[in-house]
């Protein structure tokens, strides 16, 4: 039996070691959302998984069955458990590396060893149907695919061996005991008479005026290198027990490697989940709602109550709100014309957009209470940097560049992101050369968010609608960061300072706790 | 071990709750105590050698507590009963600052409580007895540790930081037999369960084959500190490295193994000789590890013993404030009764002969109390003449509800109330007599902090509100709070001038109001007395007016 990836469905290729960061990444802040997503995960090298979207709605899917699963959370800690073990295991092989002594480098790997068999025996219990709490077991492609190779793996003759012989030798070892008398000038290595602890003798009269037990240990010669005198010491321990250490010799000798490459491999690639929702549960835990958007190869966008996944992350920590907005289009309506107040919500509402529709073609959920879109097979960005307003015509030789090698390379499934597209300009000919842009991308017939400040561009094409970034009524200067579809275009004084610190009659009956 | 004389200790065992949370603020004052401890050592006993108190006491050791808390403590003057309690004993009225405020929502607690304060008033003499050796447990435990501070400095050995901790674990062991003593003496005379658990208990605890054991274990405790001859026994474990160490008790020597000699050619092959500096370098760190070890058992039971004694300080020290207070208010002769207090569902507010704590503390003679028979009122609107006691009545009713609710008496002849989860004050302060939009949005931010907090089960005393614009859009934000406050059920006490909302409440007539009256006979006599009655429209300004204006 075969498992390839818990990535992909199909195909086995590995994925290649370095991957270029998409051209997106900085204008969508995708570049800081990543980054926070690996940062805790930086030896098992996930970035490649998260700049390679994998281009096929299959795979898609299997992924976002995976997540699901993987948000169970018996599931989660279950192979959370299984990797930690597996990293302890790893670290222990380290040890078996570098130490000086050999009994000592044995040893480590004998308890590598023992970590690698928990964690198989650990993983294999917890998915199978009787581990599983849920009636219906688990319900991916991929986590059922794996388990069924897990528990063939598991049940395999060379791996029960090796278990048995692991964990009867780690007994043994466990087993030898000694104790240390300690002299003025010398220590004595003898047989332990096995008497009672004489802390516990103690504990014990006092325990019944004690309120929390008494759980610490002794400890010393925290150095993984042995010092002189534990050397002494193991060498006498290994005179008495000599039989015990020579079998674990031979062990060492016969099992040379025993991690399993397909365990390896899966322990990696589950860890794209992994990191992606334990980026997502604070987030969660605060508020903010994520769903697994109704992918299609169809030219779907509609979008309910989406945000900029950094915006949120920054306003969790700072304790502030956001403003989600929807992004609903039907029919034949691709083109967005986005206009209105500076600083009004406009760049994080494209920024939203295009998280939402990469994340999407990750197969991860997004940062929306719904989403119905189809898959992408890239997003092309231009985000106007502000700060070189000076150079002018230079500016707007390398915006027509960029754009030309856009209009070059888009398709019928990209989306196009344009946020102040030649703002340096004169507005009739900003009007003129973004009209023919639409034009392109309207006969394109993709999806296209273009930010600017000429709303005439709403009217350039029946597939363009347009979108205002929203001020509050009767007040222009207060922004509402609300981004509206519609065409581009004041109480007594007692009240109005009680309704200020929440006092008025409504807000004081709705305020009072029960 | 705890002392259980604040709370019946059943608390434990529930998981979450109101009074879980007061508990764990109660801990946060032990471990206050712990660190300033120091400086209340020397003027509790009355060798004060000039350790400077902070200006105003509340503001600076509260700093980081509760701001409603605070505003309510100098609202309703609780700083005269702290000082009364504390009878010049600094530790005395932090305690009573730390307990006094904190509502009590468990009517059982509340009568737990008042068990053991009856038996205190009944037997002052061994409460203080309890009070005065847990401080002296509490004061010379921190001596001894200050006195040995370089204890724990890196150069002494760690045998000697054993015979130093052993040395405080017998002085509190010697503590706790005098309190055996004090408990065997004492016993039979109370009647509180509070108190007679508390004896029965503790004394079980501290029994004489504990006492032995304890002994017995000191002492070979400190002989094996003195020769400094460990024997641990340990594990093979991750690595090969040594492993699941315990101590042995020391016994005969056992004799070494005996390896046979074959791979090193030693003859004693489990004797090891620590002839080279690297070797005896490694024994003594497991010498010592053996100790910190021992120093660590040693510690905690001494740790938790502190901790009783602590506690045991605390708990004593509030019902010693309490009979503190219960003498001034006898020498004044002003009534006081044990409150009974009623479930929040049916609001009731019944007493007699009610008079302002606080005033009569400050005045040292009795005022003038009140009576109130209101059953089904949750909203009290006070009106009525300047200075005719309309305030004073008040915080009569606030400290009585802040009294009954930590477990004390009241002054009162009779009281009953319901138990409520907070008491919030909102006062027209001095300053805010002006009318100007700064005061009022100053106002407003503190009723909006007051409202944050506000439940159904709350009891809001509010003072002159809303009077610092004008009356007609004072009186439009007062309806509308009030109202809405009022349909939730929260219990508002509001002394007001302001005519057009008491008038305009007066034509609503909303259930479950009562109105009260500053009493004033036809001559313009005050008899500061409150009394059922409707707002007239004016508040007697000119009678102010004219007194003083015939006597000056």
């Amino acid at each position: 039996m075969e498992f390839q990836s818990i990535l992909q469905n199909e195909g086995s290729s590995e994925w290649p070691a370095t991957t270029r960061e998409p051209g997106c990444f900085a204008d969508l802040n995708l570049d800081q959302i990543v980054g926070a997503i690996v940062t805790d995960y930086e030896e098992y090298d996930l970035m490649p998984f998260f700049r390679q979207m994998p281009g096929s709605l299959e795979t898609v899917v299997y992924r976002q069955e995976v997540m699901r699963d993987l948000e169970v959370s018996f599931v989660r800690n279950s192979i959370i458990a299984f990797s930690l073990e597996l990293r302890k295991a790893r670290e222990f092989l380290g040890y078996g590396k570098t130490l000086h002594n050999p009994d000592q480098r044995r040893k480590w790997r004998l308890d590598a060893a023992m970590r690698y068999c928990s964690a198989v025996l650990g993983l294999e219990t917890a998915l199978s149907s009787k581990g599983l709490p849920m009636a219906s077991g688990l319900s991916s492609q991929g986590l059922r695919q794996f388990s069924a190779w897990l528990r063939a793996y598991r049940n395999s003759a060379e791996f029960t061996a090796f278990h048995a012989q692991t964990e009867g030798l780690h007994q043994e070892a466990t087993r030898i005991r000694y104790r240390l008398e300690m002299g003025r000038d010398r220590v004595v290595v003898g047989e332990d008479d096995a008497d009672t602890d004489y802390c516990e003798e103690i504990n014990a009269t006092f325990a019944p005026l004690i309120d929390v037990p008494f759980n610490e240990q002794i400890h010393f010669f925290a150095d993984l290198e042995m010092s002189m005198l534990e050397n002494r010491i193991l060498e006498i321990v290994k005179d008495k027990h000599l039989e015990t250490f020579v079998k674990l010799e031979k062990w060492c000798d016969e099992h040379p490697d025993f991690l399993d490459d397909t365990l390896v491999r899966f322990d990696r690639e589950v860890q794209f989940y992994l990191s992606f929702l334990s980026f997502l549960a604070p987030l969660q835990k605060h508020g903010f709602c994520f769903s697994y958007p109704d992918m299609s190869i169809d030219q779907h966008l509609e979008i309910t109550e989406g945000y900029d996944l950094a915006l949120a992350a920054k306003c969790m920590e700072s304790g502030t709100d956001l403003v989600p907005n929807d992004c609903l289009l039907s029919g034949s309506e691709r083109l967005m014309v986005l206009t209105g107040p500076n600083q009004g919500g406009k760049t994080t509402y494209a920024r939203a957009l295009g998280q939402i529709l990469y994340l999407a073609a990750l197969g991860c959920p997004v940062p929306a209470r719904k989403a119905r879109v189809f898959l992408c097979d890239t997003i092309y960005t231009h985000f106007s940097v502000e700060e070189d307003i000076g150079a002018q015509s230079g500016r707007l030789q390398e915006e027509l560049l960029r754009v030309r090698a856009i209009l070059e390379r888009a398709t019928g499934h990209s989306l196009i992101i344009l946020n102040e597209l030649f703002s340096t300009t004169t507005t009739r000919d900003a009007h003129a050369m973004g009209k023919r842009i639409l034009d392109h991308f309207a006969a394109l017939d993709c999806f296209c968010l273009y930010v600017t400040h000429i709303h005439e561009l709403a009217q350039s094409s029946p597939k363009a609608v347009s979108l205002v970034a929203a001020v509050q009524e009767g007040n222009s200067d207060v922004r509402t960061y609300r981004i509206l579809r519609k065409p581009a275009d004041g109480q007594a004084y007692a009240h109005a300072i009680a309704a200020k610190y929440h006092l008025d009659y409504r807000s004081v009956k709705d305020r009072v706790g029960t | 071990m705890k002392p259980y004389l604040l709370f019946t200790g059943d608390e434990d065992m529930a998981a979450g709750g109101a009074v879980a949370a007061n508990r764990s603020e109660w801990k946060g004052g032990y471990s206050a105590f712990e660190k300033n401890a120091g400086s209340y050592r020397h003027t509790a006993n009355g060798k004060n050698i000039g350790v400077a108190r902070p200006a105003n006491p509340d503001r600076q050791v509260m700093a980081s507590e509760d701001n409603l808390v605070l505003e309510t403590i100098a609202d309703l003057n609780l700083s005269v009963v702290f000082d009364a309690m504390a009878r010049q004993d600094p530790f005395l009225r932090e305690t009573a600052r730390q307990v006094v405020p904190v509502p009590v929502t468990d009517p059982a607690v509340i009568l737990y409580r008042q068990e053991i304060l009856k038996d205190a008033i009944r037997h002052p003499a061994a409460l203080q007895k309890l009070y005065r050796l847990s401080s002296e447990a509490v004061e010379d435990a921190l001596f001894y540790r200050n006195m040995n501070q370089p204890n724990y400095a890196q150069m002494v050995p760690m045998a000697e930081k054993v015979q130093k901790a052993l040395g405080l674990l017998v002085l509190l062991l010697g503590k706790a037999k005098g309190l055996k003593h004090i408990i065997a003496a004492t016993e039979k005379s109370f009647q509180s369960k509070g108190l007679q658990s508390f004896c029965s208990r503790i004394g079980t605890l501290l029994s004489e084959s504990f006492l032995m054991k304890a002994d017995a274990h000191v002492s070979e405790l400190q002989s094996l500190a003195g020769k400094g001859r460990l024997v641990i026994a340990s594990g093979l474990g991750q690595g090969m490295k040594g492993t699941g160490h315990v101590l042995r008790r020391i016994s005969s020597p056992l004799p070494a193994w005996k390896t046979g000699g074959g791979v090193f050619g030693r003859k004693e092959g489990g004797v090891i000789h620590l002839d080279d500096i690297n070797l005896s370098r490694s024994a003594c760190e497991m010498e010592d590890a053996g100790f910190v070890h021992v120093l660590r058992v040693i510690s905690r039971f001494s740790d938790d013993l502190f901790r009783f004694f602590a506690a045991l300080r605390f708990e004593t020290g509030y019902f010693e404030g309490c009979i503190n207070l219960h003498r001034l208010f006898s020498q004044m002769d002003i009534p006081v009764c044990f409150p009974v207090p009623e479930p929040v569902e049916n609001p009731i507010l019944v007493f007699d002969e009610l008079v302002d704590a606080g005033m009569a503390l400050s005045d040292r003679k009795r005022p003038i109390g009140n009576r109130l028979a209101a059953e089904g009122k949750s909203l009290f609107i006070i009106t009525g003449a300047n200075q005719g006691g309309k305030s004073t009545f008040l915080r009569s009713v606030g400290l009585a509800q802040v009294f009954m609710q930590c477990g004390m008496f009241v002054t009162a002849s009779q009281y009953r109330a319901n138990i409520r989860d907070a008491v919030f004050t909102h006062f027209t302060r001095e300053e805010d007599s002006g009318m100007d939009h700064g005061r009022l949005e100053e106002e407003l931010a503190r009723m909006d902090s007051i409202v944050r907090r506000l439940t159904c089960r709350s009891m809001l005393l509010l003072n002159e509100s809303f009077a610092t614009t004008t009356e007609r859009e004072g009186a439009q934000i007062a309806t509308d709070i009030i109202l809405a406050l009022h349909e939730q059920k929260v219990v508002v006490l509001y002394v007001t001038h302001l005519y057009e909302f008491a008038q305009g409440m007066q034509d609503r007539k909303p259930d479950k109001t009562e109105f009260l009256r500053a009493e004033r006979a036809e001559d313009g006599f005050r008899s500061f007395r409150i009394e059922p009655g409707e707002p007239l429209s004016t508040s007697y300004g000119e009678d102010l007016y004219a007194k003083i204006m015939t006597t000056g």
